[in-house]
């Protein structure tokens, strides 16, 4: 596996800032996102995850249920 | 609160429904023929003059039209019909203008209609899934804003004030279609339908394997992942597995896909820190997409035993099961050890089938199963009819995908494989040569593939026989109050959930992150493309003769790009270099070899005389045994269109190549000059033909390829 890793590794060097640049803002969005889905109440996400059967009128088949 | 009555436009998704289906047989039906051609080469019918111009039936000019086809016209129209549908009941809102989705529709079925004429008569950018030429490209782009104002405008009157999920990735789809089909189609026409790319080289390629990779990404997933967040739910009756999951699924999807263009063009031209950053973003994006795999299978936590009697829970497991598979193997593919061996083979064919059948097309039919007795008010026709069509389309895509991973490794270790004595054990036409069986297994996993889409269609066509649309949903929602006290403490994320314009922006910033990065320096760094002081522009008959090599889609079988390997610089030369192709608009690096190699066709012993080129074209088998080529007999009748070649020389002049200022005056007789000496030559060896036929330009294209950087003596012809 480190072979994997140190063989790309050399294959960036001298360029290595790119991906670095580019890991660092993805880490950044990445963390900054899983925090907020950590805060975020349970309440509001059964909410917003039923929204797709917030529909009274719809028409059903025969063997639909509610969720 | 005041219940506003309303209803929603199911006339629209009808039509997408029944566009998607009558498109998706024809997109297969070409497919399946396309693949029957590498079975039976001798069924390439060549060219039909119908007055001045010529319809291709080969191979070259209907693989175009395949990917066409199924990518914009059968997945195209199925997500617009799975958006228009839960776009409307997800915000509460009808769409927002009926005229609009109408000139929608009917703009989308023009273009593919379009596509579908222009395609065969030749009539292409040469760029792979961006071949429709301007007048077409504009028109798209006119259309896709009617789309976009439609979905906008109905999300500005929704009733429901929170976007879920699967509107991010609608509103993420279309703002990265847009941003992709503009930058990637800019280029400078010399006709009405014959332009050229803005771009040369190692820029066009770069900026085409970020088109094509994410027109993968943003048309072929991301409106489908959105489908599946509210289709699969609905189908299972419980509501997404976690939502949070869904949320960093969202951003790191679109984030990181934006980046993997790059891993296309590993071991080519490509400066190599741009080819990292391709392989590195495109291993990270197993994670996102397996987050999203994993959330639509457990989706179905609780309800597992009705997939054994729901054939649309059926239809969307191996559907998801599919995008599963494709986003392992994908990241794998673009680790430069695997796609050493991967690329250029029929491995690339497998794993893109593994994606378009089975998760674009098991979703597309779960989708319309589960629609059509909703909007039709009556009992699906058969059930007996859709479990076979599942059972028969999952075998087809197993006989489809097997063979070709096998002759995909099978033909890589080939072209690998060296003697005791150093020298390449097969000659190209063998690797070929011992695939045909693959290829036959191949037509018939299409075929069944088929026959199963066939039995669908049927099915639904009966189904909506048997019922009456509601064309008109009555619904009923509170009105959206005006005013809204936010929740104390309430997260960003939630904030932005709510807020679509911001959104917009904030997934436009995203997504143009990697793009900006990876295309900046390659353009702006001129030591990442090294000129090379004896490249020269194409003299007007060579030029003349890569416009008709595009064309003809040689690009489709035939690869210019030597990688540097020991087994492709024995076999075809030197490996290439970026300043090699600093004239070439479009790039033609090709990304599959079902022939040779040709970025050093015309130098050392690789180099054929006219007359051998002449015979090859008329007659490929007669020279190459085996040899899945068509014949492009019809060249040697079609005159050179010399009309045309002052007004490109010009648009080539404009975008920076060398020509002398007055050239394009001096350009016909330099051709016909030029033309004269291949005449003579083929007339030496016994082949009388006139100066003026397009085959002489094509030779001269041939004999040109590779010569900018002197002579090359190759293994395999020695």
């Amino acid at each position: 596996m480190s072979k994997i890793v140190s063989q790309y590794a050399d294959q960036v060097s001298g360029l290595v800032v790119y991906p670095a640049i580019a890991l660092v803002l993805f880490m950044a969005v990445f963390a900054a996102v899983l925090l907020q889905v950590r805060r975020m109440s349970r309440e509001h996400l059964r909410e917003v995850s039923h929204l797709p059967f917030d529909t009274a009128d719809e028409p059903r088949t025969p063997n639909d249920q509610n969720p | 609160m005041q219940i506003e009555k309303f209803s929603y436009d199911n006339r629209i998704v009808r039509d997408f429904a029944y566009a998607t289906m009558i498109w998706g047989i024809v997109g297969m039906l070409v497919g399946l023929w396309v693949a029957l051609l590498m079975v039976f080469p001798s069924w390439n019918l060549g060219g039909i003059p119908v007055g001045k111009e010529t319809i291709g039936l080969s191979f070259g000019r209907l693989r175009p039209l395949h990917t066409n086809a199924v990518i914009f016209a059968f997945v195209g129209n199925g997500m617009f019909m799975g958006i228009y549908y839960s776009l409307q009941r997800l915000l509460k809102a009808r769409m927002a203008s009926d005229l609009l989705s109408r000139i929608h529709f009917w703009g989308w079925q023009l273009i593919i209609v379009a596509a579908a004429v222009t395609l065969p008569l030749g009539i292409t950018t040469g760029k792979e899934y961006a071949e429709l030429e301007l007048p077409i490209d504009i028109a798209i782009t006119l259309v896709w804003v009617v789309f976009g104002v439609n979905l906008f405008w109905t999300i500005v009157n929704r009733r429901e004030r929170h976007l879920y999920v699967a509107i991010w990735f609608y509103i993420a789809t279309l703002v990265t279609v847009a941003v992709l089909h503009i930058v990637n189609s800019f280029g400078y026409p010399a006709s009405f339908f014959k332009s050229y790319s803005a771009y040369a080289g190692v820029q066009d390629a770069l900026v085409q394997w970020w088109y094509g990779h994410n027109a993968v990404a943003f048309f072929l997933t991301t409106p489908y992942l959105g489908l599946m967040y509210y289709f699969m739910p609905k189908a299972a009756n419980r509501p997404v597995y976690s939502y949070r999951l869904s949320i960093i699924h969202f951003w790191a999807l679109i984030f990181l896909y934006i980046w993997a263009g790059p891993h296309h063009l590993l071991y080519t031209s490509l400066p190599n820190w741009a080819q990292s950053l391709g392989v590195v973003f495109s291993f990270m994006l197993i994670f996102p997409s397996w987050g999203g795999m994993i959330n639509g299978l457990l989706t179905l936590r609780g309800a597992w035993d009705r997939v054994r009697e729901d054939v649309i829970l059926k239809f969307m497991v191996v559907a998801v099961t599919a995008y599963g598979m494709a986003t392992f193997e994908g990241p794998m593919l673009s680790l430069k050890n695997v796609n050493a061996i991967s690329h250029f083979t029929d491995w690339i064919i497998a794993h893109v089938h593994v994606g378009g059948l089975g998760w674009n097309g098991m979703l597309t039919f779960g989708i319309l199963y589960w629609l059509f007795p909703r909007m039709f008010r009556t009992e699906l026709h058969s059930k007996c009819l859709a479990n076979m069509h599942f059972w028969i389309a999952t075998l087809g895509i197993l006989f489809y995908a097997v063979p070709m991973y096998w002759a995909g490794f099978k033909q890589s270790l080939m072209w690998k494989e060296f003697t005791e004595a150093g020298q390449l054990k097969y000659p190209f036409l063998e690797t070929v040569t011992q695939l045909r069986g693959f290829y036959a297994m191949r037509a018939f996993g299409g075929t069944l593939y088929l026959v199963g889409s066939i039995l669908g269609v049927y099915n639904l066509f009966r189904t909506a026989a048997r019922g009456s649309l509601l064309a008109d949903e009555a619904a009923s929602a509170p009105a959206l109050e005006r005013t809204y006290e936010a929740h104390r403490g309430e997260h960003w994320h939630r904030r932005i959930e709510r807020k679509p314009v911001p959104f917009l922006v904030l997934t436009l910033v995203v997504i143009l992150i990697g793009g900006v990065a990876e295309m900046m320096p390659t353009f702006l760094i001129r030591t990442n493309v090294p000129t090379i002081s004896s490249v020269k522009p194409y003299t007007p008959l060579e030029l003349h003769g890569r416009d008709i090599y595009v064309r003809e889609g040689c690009y489709t079988c035939h690869s210019q790009m030597i990688r540097p390997f020991r087994s492709e610089t024995a076999r075809y030369g030197e490996y290439s270099k970026a300043g090699e192709f600093v004239y070439d608009r479009p790039f033609q690096w090709g990304s599959k070899r079902t022939g040779p190699d040709l970025a050093r066709e015309g130098v050392g012993n690789n180099r054929k005389s006219d007359a051998w080129h002449y015979n090859h074209f008329e007659d490929p088998q007669a020279l190459s045994a085996g040899s899945l080529m068509p014949s492009y007999a019809f060249l040697m009748d079609r005159e050179m269109d010399t009309a045309a070649v002052p007004a490109r020389i010009r648009v080539m002049r404009k975008l920076g190549v060398p020509y002398p200022e007055g050239y394009d005056r001096q350009a016909n007789a330099d051709l016909m000059a030029q033309a004269g000496k291949v005449r003579a030559s083929l007339a030496a060896d016994g082949i009388k033909t006139p100066a003026n036929r397009e085959v002489i330009a094509l030779i001269a294209y041939m004999q040109r390829l590779g010569t900018d950087i002197g002579s090359s003596i190759t293994a395999e012809n020695r």
